[in-house]
């Protein structure tokens, strides 16, 4: 029995040790995981967005298309949202079920916001925003839907140019170029330099970098850099018909005043900067 | 087998012979069932007798007509046996009422355990055996209180820091000296590269042979240790090898063969191939990360692709995929032999002790080794009627390896093997991958081996590029190391008389260690391939002299005293030689490279010492001691003034005493009792020698030393630049008004025993200040340098240490044994130099681990924090009352997350991040202890350890960046709809916003290469089984006197553990035992497991 009594103290000697375990103050990186990724909530995800904008040159008409899916835990309910510019949400609608395909108009837009066409211009923006409803309560999809206010803008295509004054000064340059889109009123020109490069350095460049047109309800403005690193300008200075007398410049120095007709015989629209 | 069967055979013919002889064998043991070493056994009525030896075992010719042993044994009660015609008998002693025993304490000054006023803990060299390790560092762990071993990594020879009650020191080496046989050894670990990259390398103390020795000494406090000097301050393992003991020839055999495996990798994912955003992007494309398809989606099309026998991956037809188990494929199985050979014996004038052992470990990675040979002898004598003691012991040590590289660089074998892909076959298919060559692959036709093609390319899972294939590592960037070396010490003394003894000590330790580096042209960390030969040549010379005497004043008093002179003399000479560019595949030579550079360093440092030992005892219960020590340092000479030894002196004493208590009291239960306590103070000088000046030095390109002329990514410039050599001024600015630095320990204590020391119970409580510490710190770089040296800074430690020890069971037969070590302690920084924030001491970007200085926040308020944190980035917290996020206020771990709920912002519904670097770990134990069971029945023993650690945080950087490439486990929830646990940032409401964990975001903050790492930070508690150890005494079976022992074991070593951690072990640490930076993983080799089986024989 005594023995017994020594065995039970040395045994919970081993015990006292094992159950000092757990004392002290556990650091972040044990249980993140743990309290933060465990599955709960689910997201609405917008996607195959069509149009991309509202159109402020035709308001009445304009709408925009997207595709909706689910993910995460089963929804019972989802709530649609926008927000202008940042501001409060308001309520717009509710889906029934997912995955869905949206039609939303623009006048259905501004109505649920009060507001007309008169009160929007280029730059506005309106966010559409989820909330769903699952078993394990209510939540915000981080997933949203920013559509700006914006126009149509149709400038790809071929046209001829001719080059006059340029930077390293020459007879007229005449030749083609391509408007390439790159979507949402986005564009870049095969050739920037429009046949100057080829005559006052033997060769195009070998990229145009990130270089890009932008066609914003008729007003111009060039992004981005060439594969030096310069920015350009693209200035109008008239447009006739098919015909448009620009000016372009970029950082290095270089310039040139060239004339664009389009190949296909439609009118420029009414372009600025 | 064939040798083990060779052994048993040789015993069995000895014990033939022997039979018939008139002879007594037995044991000697305590009542707990260590073996008594140097027991006395007398033929009662004779003068026939002799000793124990190492395991306690003996051998007596018994005359006709004596029937009686007398057996006795300092601090034990003797006993008389009866022989009643037995040839073999077991003896087990109890311990006396008092404690008699001795102990080595400081400078090898034997006294009185009971006499101590200071802690002091013994381990016993079959402790030391029994854990079966390479290393006799790594077989302390979890023996001692107030002990901490942490091994660099589980390659063979890898490096263990061996730390007690904490550090001392903010810049130099916190690891506890190692002093054999009263001469001190070196336990430096050399490093060719950068701590956080290189390989594993070995500490020197990797040379001692574990089966040489007798104990193991632990002296902790300062009043312990302060003879040392400063390098004492960091406690003393003092270790006593064996010597000859028993008369006549004894021939000591001992074989084991150990078989190891990994414990834990980083869980890794196999569910997601090689790609990005869910589409396959394989070898050819050198996509680094993991986040293709789901593997349940793919399939081989069985086309010819260089990079898969079986073909690309497809979505629609083929053979349905199968992941790649790259981890088996490439770890083995580890064997490690040892073989020990001693001779020894001993007669009344002299003993002898020859050893020799061989030690070969062959390690998990492939053609990962170390080799260890030893050669030892020991011998004493006296002469002139025992007046001159004349002894001396001489170890010759080759050592070294074939090393990997590892930790934080392209071509680290953990790196390149953790981050491919499930979808890449590293072993390309291969059963023996790393021992495959090109030959192999052409005469089977094959375009390439493992890891490389026939053209020379490498090949692995980014399409060459990246990072090295593991098998490529292990044959194309060895690194091998030799280290021969001399270590040993002369003793001599003459007794005069008891009251004066004169004595000597002359110690040395010579080693060189030779090292190669070979980069073959195409690794990835050096493409252009490239050659390091780096040697370290090694010595100092430790000498003594000393008068010392003790003797008794009248009935109630004793008196001792030892003083001496201390000369210490220390040369490193380090010949670094780097070339670069190699001029052809297969010949990775100095001579094949086009770039030759070469670098010579001295480190030279002398230091001269006078030390005095003052004893007093009062009776039989009350004992004080009284050291001092003066020191002249050379490494505080400032070379731009005349010499003037003032400048460099310092002293320093210490006071102990030992009250015990028990003598005064008449009780049966009490069986001893003994207050204690004690002060010292321990001076020194400068951690390195040179830091009082400025020096010019030759950088050498991407050499990884401070003064590289780089980036870090590139590989800079250095010299010789375009064949010109020159020299650029240091980046650390010296000091020439440096001071010693001093440190100051304060120790309580009580060690008490019950029922005959049956229960034991010893605590102890302690504080240091280590004051005026010599400490580089970061200064602006418009000063024209990096760093500076100053004479600054405080740390503070306090802790305390509990050591209990139970006989539970006592019985003829069985005996039960409990030992418990419980040590805890904090060491903070009380103050770093005016204006310096924290002072670095090693990490990457992002995940450092610095020394903090204080803080003060607007209230007042003060925070300390204890030594080597880890500053690193976290995300926003609530760490207000008001429940928001304050920049500028303190780190909250316990807050609640600040998740951004600004729809526009691309981290919507996302944790924000904390803008300021944050202390977000501590990689500090809240304790240790180690408990240590011994149950022995007749000639079977038990014996297992369980170490436990509380606390020490780890950075567990490795998963941090297996999660960035989507190779961590924690990424198989890719596509998880979650929300965080936190409140939004605009009005602190519970956040509501479901995210989708995906590859951007682990990608970004929820990776380890974002601007966050709190996450990473990790538990790094464990409870492991050290060792679990089962031994029997086959000699009990054979019972004859041809063996004084046959024992055979089998060992099993951290077979359970039990962590949090989610890392490789949570021992290891990436930067090796000589950085003061703890608590870093990034790609180091796992750690092992292991099962040994050993035999020990003695005749």
């Amino acid at each position: 029995m005594k023995q017994l009594g020594k065995l039970c103290f040395g045994i919970g000697i081993g015990c006292l040790g094992v159950a000092l375990i757990g004392c002290n103050d556990t650091p972040i990186g044990t249980d993140f995981a743990d309290k933060n990724y465990a599955p709960e909530g689910a997201l609405v995800i917008p996607s195959n967005v069509q149009v991309g904008f509202f159109d402020l040159g035709d308001p009445d008409n304009s709408s925009i298309a997207f595709d909706l899916t689910a993910k995460g835990e089963s929804i019972s309910s989802t709530e649609l949202m926008i927000s202008f510019n940042g501001e409060g949400e308001v309520d717009f609608s509710t889906v029934s079920a997912l995955p869905a395909t949206l039609n939303v108009t623009m006048n259905d837009v501004l109505a649920a916001l009060s507001k007309t066409a008169d009160d929007v211009a280029v730059g506005d923006a309106v966010r559409f925003s989820f909330r769903v409803t699952t078993q394990s309560g209510v939540f915000r999809s981080s997933r949203t839907l920013r559509v700006p206010f914006s126009c149509v803008s149709n400038l790809k295509g071929e046209v001829d140019y001719v080059s006059t004054v340029y930077f390293c000064t020459g007879d007229a340059l005449a030749g083609t170029a391509e408007i390439i889109e790159l979507g949402a009123g986005r564009y870049s020109f095969s050739d920037w330099s429009f046949g100057t490069y080829p005559e006052c350095y033997g060769g195009s460049a070998a990229s145009w970098g990130t270089l890009t047109l932008n066609d914003v309800c008729n007003k111009l403005s060039v992004t981005g850099t060439d594969n030096y690193g310069d920015s350009w300008q693209f200035i109008v200075n008239s447009i006739s018909g098919t015909e448009l007398n620009a000016s372009w410049s970029n950082t290095y120095g270089e310039f040139g005043s060239v004339t664009l007709t389009k190949t296909d015989g439609t009118n420029w629209p009414p372009l600025t900067n | 087998m064939e040798k083990l069967l060779t052994i048993l055979c040789a015993f069995c013919l000895i014990a033939s012979t022997a039979i018939a002889q008139r002879t007594v064998t037995g044991k000697v043991v305590s009542s707990d069932g260590e073996e008594l070493i140097g027991a006395n056994i007398i033929v009662r009525g004779t003068t026939i007798g002799t000793v124990t030896d190492f395991e306690g075992r003996f051998s007596i010719e018994v005359p006709e007509g004596s029937d009686e042993l007398t057996i006795s044994y300092t601090g034990f009660q003797s006993k008389t046996i009866s022989l009643e015609g037995m040839s073999y008998i077991d003896i087990k002693l109890d311990a006396g009422v008092g404690l008699e025993e001795v102990i080595v304490t400081a400078l090898g000054i034997s006294r009185e355990e009971k006499a101590i006023g200071y802690a002091v803990q013994e381990v016993s060299g079959r402790t030391i055996s029994n854990a079966n390790t390479v290393s006799a560092i790594d077989a302390l762990a979890g023996s001692a209180a107030g002990l901490q071993v942490t091994s660099s990594s589980g390659a063979a020879g890898a490096a263990s820091r061996i730390i007690l009650r904490g550090q001392t020191s903010f810049n130099g080496n916190n690891e506890a000296l190692i002093v054999v046989d009263g001469v001190r050894i070196n336990n430096d670990e050399n490093h060719t590269e950068r701590s956080l990259a290189g390989v594993a390398n070995s500490n020197r103390a990797i040379d001692l042979n574990p089966n040489d020795i007798d104990r193991v000494t632990i002296l902790k406090g300062a009043a312990a240790t302060a003879l040392y000097g400063i390098e004492g301050a960091r406690g003393v393992i003092l270790i006593t090898t064996k010597r000859g003991k028993g008369k006549g020839l004894t021939v000591d055999v001992s074989t084991g063969l150990t078989i190891s495996d990994i414990t834990n990798v980083t869980g890794l994912q196999d569910e997601y191939v090689q790609g990005s955003n869910g589409v396959w992007q394989g070898p050819h494309t050198s996509q680094a990360g993991s986040w293709g398809p789901h593997a349940s989606t793919v399939f081989w099309d069985g086309s010819d692709y260089q990079w898969d026998k079986n073909g690309r991956l497809v979505t629609t037809g083929g053979t349905p995929f199968k992941p790649y188990d790259n981890i088996d494929n490439f770890f083995q199985t580890g064997i490690s032999t040892t073989n020990n050979l001693a001779f020894s014996g001993s007669s009344d004038l002299t003993d002898y002790r020859f050893s020799f052992g061989y030690t070969d470990d062959n390690g998990v990675a492939p053609k990962n080794s170390f080799t260890r040979y030893n050669v030892g002898l020991n011998m004493g004598t006296s002469m002139f009627n025992d007046k001159l003691d004349l002894g001396f012991g001489i170890n010759y040590v080759n050592s070294g390896g074939r090393r990997l590289q590892q930790g934080s660089n392209t071509s680290g074998v953990m790196l390149g093997l953790l981050r491919t892909s499930p979808s890449f076959d590293n072993a390309n298919g291969l059963d023996d991958p790393a021992d495959y060559t090109l030959q192999d692959a052409i005469a089977d036709g094959e375009n390439a081996n493992a890891y490389q093609f026939l053209n020379g390319a490498q090949r692995n899972y980014r399409g060459g590029g990246g990072y090295d294939n593991p098998f490529w590592v292990v044959n194309n960037s060895p690194f091998f190391d030799d280290v021969n070396r001399f270590f040993g010490n002369f003793k001599a003394s003459y007794h005069f008389s008891d009251w004066a003894i004169l004595g000597t000590v002359l110690g040395t330790d010579v080693y060189a260690d030779n090292r190669i580096q070979r980069f073959e042209i195409g690794s990835r960390t050096l493409p252009g391939g490239q050659v390091v030969e780096d040697n370290y040549n090694y010595r100092h010379l430790d000498f003594f002299l000393s008068l010392s005497g003790n003797g008794s004043l009248g009935d109630n008093f004793s008196l001792g005293y030892n003083v001496g002179l201390n000369l210490y003399d220390e040369q490193l000479k380090e010949n670094y030689i780097q070339g670069d560019g190699l001029n052809f595949v297969g010949f990775p030579e100095l001579g094949n490279t086009a770039l030759i550079s070469s670098q010579i360093a001295h480190n030279d440092l002398r230091t001269a010492g006078v030390y005095g030992v003052l004893d007093l005892g009062f009776k039989n219960y009350l004992y004080l001691t009284l050291t001092g020590r003066n020191d002249w340092s050379s490494t505080l000479i400032d070379p731009l003034r005349p010499f003037n030894a003032g400048d460099i002196s310092f002293f320093y004493p210490s006071a102990s005493l030992g009250f015990i208590f028990s003598e005064l009291i008449n009780s049966d239960v009490l069986s001893f009792g003994k207050l204690r306590v004690s002060y010292a103070e321990v001076g020194g000088g400068a951690p390195a020698p040179y830091l009082t000046s400025t020096s010019w030095i030759l950088p050498i390109q991407n050499a990884g030393t401070v003064n590289d002329l780089s980036d870090g990514w590139t590989n800079g410039i250095g010299f010789p630049f375009k064949g010109t050599s020159g020299f650029v001024i240091n980046a650390v600015a010296g000091s020439p008004s440096l001071k010693p630095s001093r440190t100051k320990d304060t120790e309580l204590g009580v060690d008490v025993r019950f029922l005959k020391n049956r229960i034991g119970l010893d605590a102890t409580y302690y504080t240091r200040s280590s004051e005026d510490q010599i400490i580089a710190i970061n200064i602006p770089n418009t000063t024209g340098f990096q760093r500076a040296v100053v004479n600054n800074g405080l740390l503070e430690t306090v802790g305390g240490e509990v050591v209990l020890t139970l006989n539970p069971l006592n019985s003829e037969n069985f005996n039960w044994n409990i030992g418990v070590n419980f040590s805890k302690w904090k060491t903070t920084v009380e103050s770093l130099p005016e204006g310096v924030p924290n002072q670095y001491l090693d990490g990457f970007t992002g995940s450092s681990i610095y020394n903090i200085a204080p803080e003060t926040d607007a209230n007042g308020h003060r925070t300390v924090y204890e030594y080597g944190q880890i500053l690193g980035g976290a995300f926003q917290r609530v760490n207000t009352s008001t429940g928001t996020f304050d920049p500028n206020g303190s780190y909250n771990p316990d807050g609640a997350l600040i998740i951004n709920d600004d729809p526009s912002s691309a981290g919507y519904g996302f944790p924000l991040v904390d803008p300021t670097q944050r202390v977000i770990g501590n990689p500090n134990p809240d304790w240790l202890m180690g408990i240590t069971n011994t149950l022995s029945y007749k000639g079977l023993s038990l014996s297992f350890l369980f170490d436990l650690r509380e606390g020490g945080d780890i950075w567990n950087g490795t998963k941090g960046a297996l999660t960035f490439f989507g190779m961590s486990e924690l990424t198989e929830n890719r596509g998880t709809v979650t929300v965080f646990e936190g409140v939004r940032s605009s009005d602190g409401g519970a956040n509501d916003i479901a995210v989708e964990l995906n590859q951007a975001w682990y990608q970004g903050n929820g990776g380890g290469f974002g601007a966050v790492t709190e996450h990473f930070i990790e538990d790094g508690s464990f409870r492991r089984l050290r060792y679990i150890t089962l031994s029997y005494d086959l000699a009990r079976l054979i019972k004859t006197s041809a063996f004084q022992s046959l024992n055979i074991s089998v060992t099993g070593r951290n077979l359970w553990i039990d962590t949090p951690y989610t890392g490789f072990d949570p021992e290891l640490s990436l930067v090796g035992s000589s950085s003061n930076g703890q608590g870093l993983d990034y790609f180091q080799q796992p750690g092992i497991k292991s099962y040994s089986i050993g035999l020990n024989a003695s005749f």
